[in-house]
Order: structure tokens, then sequence, then C-alpha cells
């Protein structure tokens, strides 16, 4: 295992006015705000034109064809709280507490509909999909699997017990990777059939509770990039029996979660604003610019000219956040 | 309806039952206090979670939540009564350990926010004898333990900042630092040794340790940071052992449950609805996880008797576990409703407490 790219807070803050006054060893990313979503605000994703935006108990689609006035199209209310969801092209899996994972047809942004729903034992924090098969997150269970044939009566295969707190899942191919603080990164081949078991395991005590998958091309592997357990952390997972860390690097504020977009990993870096980190050189992490938002970044989400990050402070239900949108100049 | 997460306006009761052993029925009951609880409360967490403690003649208890500790007798008449400030835990989970008691001391832990303490009553008067400052910050619920042995008799307290062992006139004996960021589960002693453990979920270190008596000074085994970075290890971790300590893990401890020993057996019920088996002496496992079912919660601790160990999900089911070096689940009894509560034990019955019911549970109704 490489341990490289490590930076101290000093460094970072010294690198990064360095690349303020004079330049850039890493291509500056330079962020302006252009408009707002209103709160209340938990969680933000960008997929086409739209912007998708999770606050209490409710799920919203945003307009944002013209980024600068977003427009509110359909939303759907749950029963209980949202911890999290992943998109798909026109899918949104949502994972809803006590209420299990909901499946929305997200096709219609003016009406997200409820194809179906899974009611895992405990809490459900996020599913996403892969193989036609969906892997949940859930305190009580771990990795739970279900399948989506028909998405109106997901079916249970079966769950992996993740030893501390589960917190989140991602896919990418037939591959899920799921998160568990502080026991470690698990990676599932879901194309196997039968109970879920992890094809790969890295114990780390100060795993990600976010994370975010970059699929490899060429000679660049398969990337995990977590925040939510201290640094930014960068795993290789180009063999998925072999998980590995590849680098840290140590944002100025605390790096809550994380968006990939192209090299760049984009930081919802709390009282920090939003930091952006270049990842060209994965096993070594350069800080390439920021945003200093106004109040504290909880989330953000980042593609082509477009950052949604989510503010503000950290009452629970969301009501005193909202969603800035910053474009790069 | 009000679950402890915000501050509640309405007035509450803190009371004592008596409750007639053969019937069921309340015999007397006496109000200690009546006002708006003063702060929050965890949602598993009660106002009045310290279990009282009696001497066989008297009968002690102590809302930490309120400040107040008394003494009655059997008739319900008080003997006396203290007020103690009051302090919150770490974010305002409220209050739940024990007062225990020895020979004729009442010994009471409150550890808090703000000022953290072990005091020792008379349990006659209930004048103060003793009483000092902890250097804990309110993350610990753990009740105390007496331990009697050869050598001394002193009390164990587990606490995040660390276990502390004191002597009966609170003289510190030996410290043990390296615990998870919040304590739970309670001290107890077989085969010679005393078991300490803590296991918050999202922590790096969940330890479980057997501590050997006449331990003195400072008998840590992890580094100070441990708790903090954590242990770069699956389930259980590494066994490990000192002279003071026979054996320990890293990452077998309970977050709710007190583990039992049983015949020579340590048994670890998992909250999440694992069972674990050790060698009490040694450490050694005899089998690792045993899942009892999926999605079953615990946090009341096991008892065992008759070859048996029962374990009482949050659910009100009780697994009837086969003692030994297999396992194997016996049976399943349902009491249909949400039971949080370990049960007591006396005089050949069991009494169960669940979210609205108070059960005696003994062979052929029992005497």
């Amino acid at each position: 295992m490489r341990t490289l790219g490590n930076m101290t807070r000093g460094a970072f803050l010294a690198a990064a006015a360095g690349l303020f006054a004079a330049g850039a060893a890493a291509q500056q990313v330079t962020l302006e705000p252009i408009g707002e979503i209103p709160g209340p605000a938990e969680l933000v994703r960008i997929q086409g034109g739209h912007a998708y935006v999770s606050g209490g108990h409710t799920f919203t689609i945003y307009d944002i064809s013209d980024p600068a006035n977003p427009v509110a199209r359909g939303s759907h209310t749950f029963p209980q709280e949202i911890w999290g969801f992943r998109l798909t092209e026109d899918r949104a899996y949502v994972g809803a507490n006590f209420f299990g994972l909901g499946i929305l047809d997200i096709s219609d942004p003016d009406a997200p509909a409820l194809l179906g729903q899974h009611k895992t034992l405990g809490q459900t924090k996020i599913g996403d999909i892969a193989s036609g098969k969906v892997g949940i997150i859930d305190h009580m269970e771990g990795f739970v699997l279900i399948d989506v044939s028909d998405e109106t009566a997901p079916a249970g295969i079966g769950s992996f017990f993740l030893d501390g707190y589960a917190r989140d899942v991602v896919t990418a191919g037939t591959i899920a990777y799921a998160t568990d603080s502080p026991s470690g990164l698990y990676v599932f081949d879901l194309s196997r059939p039968g109970m879920p078991e992890p094809v790969g395991v890295i114990h780390a005590p100060a795993a990600p509770r976010d994370i975010e998958v970059s699929v490899g091309t060429g000679s660049r592997p398969t990337l995990i990039v977590g925040a939510g357990g201290g640094d930014l952390q960068v795993y290789d997972v180009s063999d998925p029996a072999a998980p590995g860390k590849l680098s840290s690097f140590e944002t100025p504020g605390r790096a809550t979660r994380v968006s990939l977009d192209g090299d760049h990993a984009f930081v919802a870096d709390t009282e920090a604003g939003v930091q952006v980190v270049d990842l060209s050189d994965p096993a070594n992490p350069v800080a390439a610019g920021g945003y200093e938002t106004p109040r504290p970044a909880r989330d953000v989400s980042a593609a082509g000219s477009l950052v949604l990050a989510v503010v503000g402070d950290s009452e629970r239900e969301g009501h005193d956040r909202w969603v800035m949108v910053l474009q790069h100049r | 309806m009000e679950n402890g997460s915000e501050a509640s306006l309405n007035t509450h009761r803190w009371l004592l039952y008596a409750i007639d052993f053969h019937t069921g029925r309340i015999r007397w009951q006496r109000e200690l206090y009546s006002a708006p609880p003063p702060g929050k409360r965890h949602l598993k967490n009660s106002f009045a979670s310290e279990t009282p403690v009696t001497d066989g003649r008297r009968v002690y208890v102590y809302f930490g939540a309120v400040g107040q500790v008394a003494a009655f007798n059997m008739s319900g008449e008080t003997i006396w009564t203290r007020e103690l400030d009051v302090y919150n835990t770490l974010l305002e989970m409220g209050t739940a350990a024990s007062p225990i008691l020895h020979d004729d001391r009442l010994y009471i832990v409150n550890d808090n926010t703000t000022r953290s303490f072990l005091a020792a009553f008379d349990k006659n008067t209930g004048e103060k004898i003793w009483e000092i400052q902890r250097d804990e910050q309110g993350q610990n619920w753990s009740t105390p333990f007496v331990w009697e042995h050869d050598l001394r008799t002193e009390l164990v307290t587990a606490g995040t900042q660390g276990v502390r062992s004191y002597d009966l006139d609170g003289e510190l004996l030996w410290e043990l630092h390296g615990m998870s960021g919040l304590t739970i589960p309670t001290p107890f002693s077989s085969h010679g040794l005393v078991y300490i453990s803590s296991g918050y979920p999202g922590g790096g270190l969940r330890p479980v340790y057997a501590v050997r008596p006449g331990a003195s000074g400072d008998i840590s085994l992890f580094p100070e940071d441990a708790m903090r970075r954590g242990i770069t290890s699956g389930f259980p971790g590494p066994l490990t052992a000192s002279e003071d300590i026979a054996w320990s893990y890293p990452l077998l401890g309970t977050y709710n449950t007190t583990a039992i020993v049983y015949g020579d057996i340590y048994y670890t019920l998992l909250d999440r609805g694992f069972l674990v088996a050790h060698d009490a002496r040694t450490g050694e496992e005899i089998y690792g996880r045993r899942r009892l079912e999926i999605g079953n919660g615990f946090t009341a601790s096991p008892w065992a008797y008759n070859g048996k160990l029962f374990l009482l999900s949050e659910d009100g089911e009780t697994y009837v576990v086969k003692a030994g070096t297999e396992f194997e689940i016996l049976h399943k009894n349902p009491l249909n409703e949400m039971t949080l509560a370990t049960p007591a034990i006396a005089r050949g019955s069991l009494f169960i407490r669940t979210q609205s019911k108070l059960y005696r549970i003994a062979k052929g109704g029992g005497q």
C-alpha cells in the first residue's frame, strides 16, 4: 500500500495562497456564485439539466437549464427523513430512514413517482443499483441486497453485516462499494448470485462516510474518493479483491462530502467552504482552488461548469440550509 | 409524542413503587419530585433509568435527572433524602448509572459535562462521607462495581476517559485508558477477574479487558490516541495480555449490553443480534459471531441458568440459547412489546419490565 500525497493543513494554506497569488502548480479552478436554490436542503445532486435536492422528508427536482434561475419542478415527500439518494438516468434510489428504500421514477421531472419500496430492518441510509440489484445501506443489517427486476415489488436477497455504522454505497459496473465507520471499505460483486459477500475489504478505522467512484480508463485506476473520516481519502479499487489506500489529503476544513468531475474532487469542507482538489495524479492530490461559502458547506455536487453546494448551519432537518449555485469562471 | 429530543414543558413525577411479590399489586408509591424535566434525554433513556438498590431492610433510590437521593424502609417511610446538583451528559442524553451499596455506604457515580464525581454516602443517615472529582466528560452511563477479592475490596468504574478503580475511601488504585467514545456496560467479576468493556459502534476501539486483582498505577494496553485512530483490524482484533490484564480484545465491546460469564465461558451479546463466546479465563475464542435473527436489536443484558442463556431483544422476544461450546437456539418467547431494561432475578422468579407491563415469571407460578 502506498501512502502518498499527504499535506499538512499549513502546507495546504500556503500552497493555496501561493496559487491564488502567483499561478498554479495545478490548474486553478475558480468558482463564482450565480444563483441559489432555497432550502430546506441537506443533499444535492446534479444530473443532466436538473438538480435533485433533499431536505427533511422531501425530494425535489429543479430545472437548472438556466442555472442563475433554478425552477422547482416536481417533488415527492416520504414519511420519514431522507438520509441519502443516488440517481440513474430515470430513477432515484432514496434511503428514507425507517420507511426503507424508495424507488422513484424521475423520468418526468414534474411528477416524480414512487414505484416501489423495500423496508429494511433498521434505518435505511442510501441505495445504488448495479446488475439489476440495489445495494442498500442499513444501520441494523449493514449491506442489504435486493432484486429490483420488478420495481414495484423489490425482493430481498440477503445482507452482509458491517461492523460499525454502515454509511454509504456507490456502484460502478457490476461492483458495489460500501463504506462503514469505523471498520472500512467493502467491495461486492453484484453479478454474483446469492447472498452478498465482499470480494474485497480494507480495514480502515477512519474510513470515509461519504464515497464516490471514478471509473478508471487506460492507465488511470478506478478510484474511490471519500470524505467524512478526517482527510479526503483516495483508494485504488481497480482490483476489487485488493482495494488499497492510495493517498489522503488534508483540506483546510472538515471534508464532509465529495463530488467527482473529471480529474477534480469537489469537497464540501464545512467552514472552509468548497475546496477543489486535483486528482490528475491520484497518488499526489493537489489543491486546485475553492470558494469560501458564507456558511459552512455541507454537501456538494459538480458537473460540467456547475457546482452546487448545500450551505448552512447544522440543524438536522436542513431548514436553515440552502443550495448555492456556483460556476467555473 | 415526547421522545426526549426536545425539552419537555410538561410536569413529570419521579416515583418509587413497591410492588407485591406475589400479586403484582402496588403496595405503596412515593413521589420524590415533580416538575418539568430540567433537560433532554436520549430516545432510549428515561428520566428515571437508575435502578434502585436494597440491603433487604431499606430501598435506596437515585434520580440523577433531578438530583434526588433517598432511602425508604419497606413500609414506604422516608428514612432520609438528599438533593444533589443536577447535571446532564453529552448531547443531553440523560443519566443512567445506578447507585450501589456496600456495607454501610451508598456509592454514586455521576459523569457529566460539568462536574463529574464519585461520592460515598452513609446509608443510614444520607450524610456524604467523601466525594472525588472525575476527569470525565459526560460520556458514561456505566454503573460502578464493588469488586471483593482476596487482596482488597475496590470500586471499579468504567469511563470513556479511563477505567478507574478506587479503594473504599476514594483513593485511586489503578487506571486503564483506551475505551470507546461512549461507555455503558457495567463491570463485573468472575473467575478471579474483573471484566470491563465499552463499545460505541462508531468507535475505532471497542475494548474488552479482563483485569487481574492487585493492579496499581496505569495499566493501559493501548496507546492514548487509539480511540481516535482506531484499530486497523477486523472484529474482534488480536488477543492481547499483560501482567495485569489476563486478556483483552480491541473490538469485542458491546454498546448497551453487559456481557455475562456462565460456566467457564464469557458470552458477548452484540447489540445488533450476534452472540460470541470466549474462554472466560484465557480469552480464547470458542465461537465467533452467531446471528440470533436478522433485525433484532438488543439493549437488555443477558442472564443465564439451567444450562441456558436468555437474550431479551428490544422487540420483547427472549431467545433461549444453549450454554456451552456450540451455539444453538432452543426457543424464542415473545412478549410482543418493546423491552430495553435488563430483567431482575429474585427468589426463583424473573422480573421483566416491558414498555407498559411488569412480568413475574416463575416455574409453576413460583412462591
